[in-house]
């Protein structure tokens, strides 16, 4: 295969490497920052909880 | 107090239990053998006139006989758990690993009692014959069947304490048992077909991987049963 | 631990970017001759991701395995939640593999699936690994879930090289159009593999330890959730 013809395979793969990782970094990461927001509020309830 | 019995004593006691039960039912051995039957039929609408029909006989017994087994696997432990048998065996003084001997036996036993009867009619039914040596395809069934009752018997474990139940032994089992597969499919074909030579190199490689895989999975139900069976 | 997550992610960006300059801007293009002539294959340069990608997701599937050894061993949660992380890393890094490997499959053979030895045994790969996640999503006692998963983790492992082998009793159609093993490599190539593989590594430590931090702040959550409810 020539030169031209293989620059957008190349291309497609690589792109789809990074894509998906970046993805997934961002998916997680989401997911952790989330949880995270979800535990300082429970925290919270919880101090109000065994204060009343 | 209760006295211990021996590991072959516990496996042998087993395995009797599950003979007696099947004698009582027939319902195990029958319907995997109509079962292997009818999918035997559905070949030959596949395959129609087709000459060649030959070159596929090894895949296609293997197949037939993988979803024979996988029906029975799944009837082997839905009906220790339905009722209530399965909490009775842990109950028992009975070694983990020895549950699954016994199991593994009887499955073992109850699939080849089927394909004893399904290869003389599936060789009359496509005209087909053994050119090779009858022992060594004989020895490729049996290794294969170890590998087919060993992996099946710990996996249907794993699946009957899910809530999909038998629904998920197919999905779990059959890409764990491809190995055996391809190595049943290349052994018992080229044996049917008397092949020599290279070929028949690539017959006892396939094999030695039905050997390893026999023991090597033997060895890791051993070692897991207890975990998968239940606390 | 956050601070080494991080760290760990800049690692495995900077070497996997100088992997990718090394690949395309230092390693020599690959000339074969065909009919008499020189003919370039551009579509080697996936090679340079493809193979540190399939590396590291083996090594991921095996980890996975090791962890959930441990967990049956000491029955101590972070095992699993280890080994479930690794196992789906591996799935991550699996199915780039199948895709790169695809694209190159149609690069150099004009079809889009060939039933080649090595893509074939990624195929049965993620259909065995598909099975952990089904098993997993089918058991909602905790405890058995980590159990039955931890096991079916081993098991899976163990059938991995039995899969490799037994794919290669089936003659193969395809030639092996060209080789990457190590004697053939010129020193450039070979760094940017080295360069790539150690970046890759370095990636899956960093996003295990991510995913291990998500899935121990769940369970803080679903615990607090449970006392504040009770």
């Amino acid at each position: 295969m020539e030169f031209k013809e293989a620059v957008p395979y190349v291309v497609a793969a690589y792109m789809g490497i990074w894509v998906v990782l970046f993805a997934y970094v961002f998916a997680v990461n989401n997911k952790l920052s989330g949880l995270k927001k979800e535990l300082g509020a429970l925290n919270k309830a919880f101090e109000k909880k065994s204060v009343d | 107090m209760i006295r211990k019995v021996s590991g072959a004593k516990q496996i042998a006691a087993i395995i009797k239990k599950d003979i007696i039960a099947e004698l009582r039912t027939k319902e195990m051995v029958v319907s995997m053998f109509l079962f292997v039957l009818l999918v035997m039929v559905a070949f030959k609408y596949a395959f129609g006139d087709s000459e060649s029909f030959s070159d596929y006989a090894g895949g296609l017994l293997w197949i037939a006989f993988l979803f024979t087994a996988l029906l029975g696997l799944n009837r082997s432990f839905v009906h220790e758990k339905d009722e209530g048998c399965l909490e009775g065996l842990l109950l028992a003084p009975v070694d983990r690993p020895n549950i699954f001997f016994g199991k593994m036996a009887g499955n073992f036993m109850f699939i080849s009692i089927v394909e004893i009867i399904t290869v003389p009619i599936y060789m009359i039914l496509f005209k087909l014959s053994i050119e090779g040596s009858i022992a060594l395809f004989i020895s490729a069934i049996v290794l294969s069947n170890i590998g087919i009752s060993t992996v099946g018997t710990l996996l249907s474990t794993v699946s009957i304490n899910t809530k999909m139940r038998d629904m998920l032994l197919p999905l779990i089992f059959l890409p764990v048992i491809l190995p055996v597969l391809a190595a049943a499919v290349v052994s018992t074909g080229g044996i049917m077909a008397g092949v020599a030579g290279e070929k028949l190199a690539n017959v006892f490689s396939a094999m030695k991987l039905l050997i390893a895989y026999d023991i090597l999975f033997l060895l890791v139900a051993y070692a897991l049963y207890d975990f998968v069976i239940g606390e | 631990m956050e601070k080494a997550t991080k760290l760990l992610f800049a690692i495995a960006a900077v070497l996997l970017l100088t992997g990718l300059a090394l690949a395309f801007l230092v390693a020599p293009q690959i000339v074969i001759q065909k009919d008499g002539k020189d003919v370039s294959i551009f579509s080697q340069k996936i090679f340079y991701f493809h193979a540190p990608i399939a590396e590291t997701s083996l090594v991921a599937f095996v980890i996975g395995a090791i962890f959930g050894a441990l967990f049956l061993a000491r029955k101590e949660r972070k095992y699993d939640f280890l080994s479930f992380a690794s196992v789906e890393l591996g799935f991550v890094f699996g199915a780039l593999v199948m895709w790169t490997g695809d694209i190159w499959t149609r690069s150099e053979w004009g079809t889009w699936w060939e039933w080649e030895p090595r893509l074939t045994t990624y195929l049965i790969l993620m259909l065995l690994y598909s099975g952990y996640f089904v098993l997993r999503s089918a058991v909602s006692e905790e405890s058995s879930k980590a159990r039955l998963s931890a096991a079916y983790s081993v098991i899976a492992a163990v059938t991995v090289p039995f899969t490799f082998f037994a794919i290669r009793l089936i003659p193969s159609v395809h030639p092996i159009v060209f080789d990457s093993s190590g004697a053939k490599m010129e020193h450039s190539m070979l760094a940017a593999f080295l360069v790539s593989m150690f970046g890759m590594t370095v990636l899956y430590v960093a996003f295990l330890l991510l995913r291990y931090q998500t899935l121990l702040a769940g369970e803080e959550v679903d615990y607090l959730k449970n006392k504040l409810g009770g």
